[in-house]
């Protein structure tokens, strides 16, 4: 029995870690939690545990010392070291672990925010979220410091899907406005505004593609072969003669 | 006749976020294997836009 709630305690001194990584790759680029190894998960549910822990000791500190409500660490101690007198301090430390994990779930999701506000997971690879598709259809991988140019500049996403349905091999080109990924983190749907298709038997013959009856046009990302993604930076110019080299 | 240079033109930035008409994607599906990163210029009705490749 003591040894089942030694191991209980040791499990619950570490959830803040696992709480902290939950909450911090819970966005729609990085919804994917997978298992990235063992010493990773290690570090993962370890380093962030023990800093919780620090800061909620601390806070605790704090807030006792400024209210004068009394917490008894030593209780807590002993539960964690399966000290004999475990028994009285178990609703204190079972108090204390839910707190920390809350605080480390809270704490994921500012961290998420503040990387993200701050770009570091566009400057950093350190940073960088599990979900590349996110950075690639959003523009975002510009700002990335081996590729020139800003996202902020992007005017227009162009793309050419590939896709293979019924036999059938087609290219569809238009102007990217929305996607979706799937719950596994994975791309879901691309959708394409003002899109154009032609039949890729059709590449040699000739150079046109046909128009699509409607604005928008969802492709599943199951039958598409590849994506070919273009940025563009487009202005509208005034004041310009007529004569200049124009297409 | 001074052929003016695309400096010497206002410039209207157009956001990734502004509705763009179906016949300026489609101008844009048309050149778009003649756009670089160095930029062309082109012609759409009265308008005339300024476009480069990014990245």
């Amino acid at each position: 029995m003591a040894l089942a709630l030694s191991t209980l305690s040791l499990f619950l001194f570490f959830l803040p870690g696992i709480a902290f990584k939950r909450a911090y790759l819970s966005s729609v680029f990085s919804r994917k939690v997978k298992f990235s190894g063992l010493l990773d998960e290690v570090f993962w549910a370890v380093f962030p545990s023990i800093v919780m822990h620090f800061i909620a000791v601390a806070t605790i500190r704090l807030f006792s010392a400024m209210s004068g409500v009394p917490f008894d660490f030593a209780s807590v101690i002993d539960v964690i070291v399966g000290d004999t007198n475990y028994r009285d301090g178990l609703a204190t430390y079972l108090l204390y672990c839910i707190s920390v994990i809350g605080m480390a779930f809270v704490a994921g999701h500012v961290s998420r925010r503040i990387v993200r506000v701050l770009k570091l997971d566009r400057r950093f690879r350190l940073f960088r979220f599990s979900n590349d598709w996110h950075y690639l259809l959003s523009g975002e991988f510009l700002d990335f410091p081996e590729v020139p140019d800003h996202p902020e500049e992007v005017s227009f996403k162009l793309v050419n899907v590939l896709t293979q349905a019924g036999g059938e091999t087609m290219i569809y080109i238009g102007e990217l406005i929305h996607f979706t990924l799937s719950d596994d983190g994975g791309l879901d749907t691309v959708v394409l505004k003002d899109a154009k298709r032609r039949f890729l038997s059709d590449d040699l013959v000739e150079n046109r593609y046909y128009d699509i009856p409607g604005r928008y046009i969802t492709i599943p990302y199951k039958t598409i072969l590849n994506i070919n993604i273009r940025y563009f930076y487009l202005e509208e110019l005034t004041g310009v003669e007529d004569g200049q080299d124009l297409l | 006749m001074v052929n003016k240079s695309r400096a010497d033109n206002k410039v209207n930035w157009i956001s990734g976020k502004t509705a763009k008409s179906r016949e300026l994607v489609y101008k844009l599906i048309d050149i778009n294997k003649e756009i670089d990163s160095a930029g062309k210029m082109f012609r759409l009705g009265d308008k005339v836009y300024f476009v480069r490749e990014l990245g």
